[in-house]
């Protein structure tokens, strides 16, 4: 999930910075299909490292997660959840050209976030944990994986709603952004990041 | 033929609570081979202009056409377009020029195959074969601006945008990028050139437009735009100072004298000061022209900015 924050908000801001963003707007293809290639590429190899290096650990420390295929979907609901504040961020990034503290700090939000042990609060914490971005998910995930649960599927839905809410706001706002660039601050980078944001509907 | 046609461009946004009319009924028009020199002061609405012929900034008003085709609404205009923009050389550091020159020619519609191809030729064509395997980040400056204008090429577009193309180079890098740009016009593209350095633009352009606060002050071909400019008056440089005899024969004949410089203020008296001075050895006889310097200097001085 870090990873994905870094690539999207970190890459936007170094490519507007290099000029290379608008060189790909200068592509006859679509815009949104190349963010999607380009998306669906680095998440591969993210998910290969990632997968390789958690093998890694386990091997050597001798816990135990379990892998069930259900882990896919709440996987994907934290996914979306990650990439819709991803391309919040990288917006920000682009708008106000340099945002690197900005991202350090989001960083930590995004550690609590995913490591906050909401599906063992009660009440009314457990209600707020429903609408933060990415932490049922996160829940969910450890419930099969290292619990080794059965997946909930209603809370699995509610996740979901919550994530894919999200992941909609952001297309929306960015959409309306490119509808009325004169009130972003750089309208040419708001011009340049609404298909990125439209693209994030496809993932 | 026409390559580019800009029709009364026009771009409003808002600026710490103002409206900022940054680009106001701009029009361009650009024929094959053809370079035209696009210059302004900062902020006068070079880039935003670029950037609407590019299809980057949607105008408010106006259209573009590329090519018979409007890059707002047709994604194939982009075809014939190739841009080097603001920005650190529009290139991914981490890449070699090969690697640089095969990702953008796919990304601009070409077959893995053709755009390596392409890309070597090109490589070797600016000079930059010996240079394939290594990143961009250890290449100089002008070197990454030559892989620049070469990526830009790479899909063999009608249309080259180039927003600064010397900027930071040195002198000997400069040379080679305005050799080049002579190269890729005289091949039959029409390349829209900004720049500061007024010499450059005067030295590559057959024309020139002068944007100020968002409009076009003017537009002319560079030569007709100099020789408007500059006045008619000559100057003679004499290898040896004269004799007073001689000195009072020029004077009376309008010239005026200054160390070993004649200035003459119309091409009749130059004749007539010539026979005086015949047989002695001159030096030079020069036109007074102005430079484009002098005349953008005087047109955005006489509209200061708002």
């Amino acid at each position: 999930m870090l990873f994905i924050l870094s690539d999207i908000a970190g890459g936007l801001q170094n490519e507007a910075q290099t000029g290379t963003l608008e060189q790909l707007f200068l592509s006859p293809f679509n815009a949104s299909k190349v963010f999607l290639v380009r998306a669906i590429a680095s998440l591969t190899i993210q998910i290969t490292l990632n997968i390789s290096i958690l093998l890694i650990i386990i091997a050597i420390t001798g816990s135990q997660l379990s892998f069930p295929p259900s882990l896919v979907f709440p996987f994907i609901t934290v996914l979306l959840g990650a990439y819709g504040l991803a391309f919040a961020m990288g917006a920000l990034a682009l708008l106000l050209k340099r945002v690197q503290q900005l991202l350090g700090i989001f960083q930590f939000a995004l550690l609590f976030l995913l490591s906050v042990p909401t599906e063992t609060w009660v009440g009314s914490g457990k209600m707020f944990a429903l609408f933060l971005p990415m932490t049922s998910g996160a829940g969910l995930l450890r419930d099969l994986m290292a619990r080794g649960l059965e997946l909930n599927w209603g809370q699995w839905a509610i996740a979901s709603s919550t994530e894919s809410s999200i992941f909609l706001w952001d297309c929306s706002y960015f959409t309306r952004l490119n509808a009325k660039p004169n009130e972003g601050a750089d309208w040419a980078a708001t011009k340049a990041f609404a298909p990125i944001a439209r693209n994030s509907c496809f993932i | 033929m026409r390559v580019l046609e800009a029709q009364h461009l026009q771009k409003t946004y808002r600026y710490q609570g103002k409206l900022l009319e940054a680009v106001q009924d701009v029009s361009l028009k650009l024929s094959i081979g053809e370079v035209l020199a696009f210059l302004g002061p900062n902020g006068a609405g070079k880039t935003t202009t670029i950037k609407m012929i590019a299809g980057l900034i949607l105008p408010d008003q106006g259209w573009v056409n590329i090519a018979g085709r409007n890059p707002h609404r047709d994604s194939r205009a982009l075809r014939s377009l190739g841009a080097v923009l603001e920005g650190n050389r529009n290139l991914y550091w981490r890449l070699t020029p090969q690697e640089n020159l095969e990702y953008f020619g796919v990304l601009r519609g070409l077959t893995r195959r053709t755009a390596r191809q392409r890309g070597r030729e090109l490589l070797e064509r600016f000079g930059l074969a010996d240079k394939r395997r290594s990143t961009v980040q250890t290449l100089s400056r002008g070197m990454q601006q030559k892989l620049a204008i070469a990526v830009a090429l790479i899909h063999n577009p009608q249309l080259l945008l180039l927003d600064e193309p010397t900027l930071g180079l040195d002198v000997e890098a400069t040379q080679t990028v305005k050799q080049l740009i002579r190269e890729i016009a005289a091949e039959g593209r029409a390349i829209l050139l900004t720049t500061h350095q007024l010499d450059i633009a005067e030295e590559l352009s057959d024309r020139v437009a002068i944007i100020q606060t968002g409009k076009i002050v003017i537009e002319e071909p560079t030569a007709e735009l100099i020789r408007q400019f500059s006045g008619t008056a000559y100057t003679i440089e004499l290898e040896h100072p004269l004799d007073a005899e001689k000195v009072s024969k020029v004077q009376e004949l309008g010239g005026t004298l200054q160390g070993q410089l004649i200035y003459v203020r119309e091409s009749d008296e130059l004749y007539q000061i010539l026979t005086v001075l015949r047989p002695l050895p001159l030096v030079r006889i020069h036109r007074d022209q102005a430079t484009l310097t002098d005349i953008f200097l005087k047109l955005v001085r006489e509209k200061p900015l708002d």
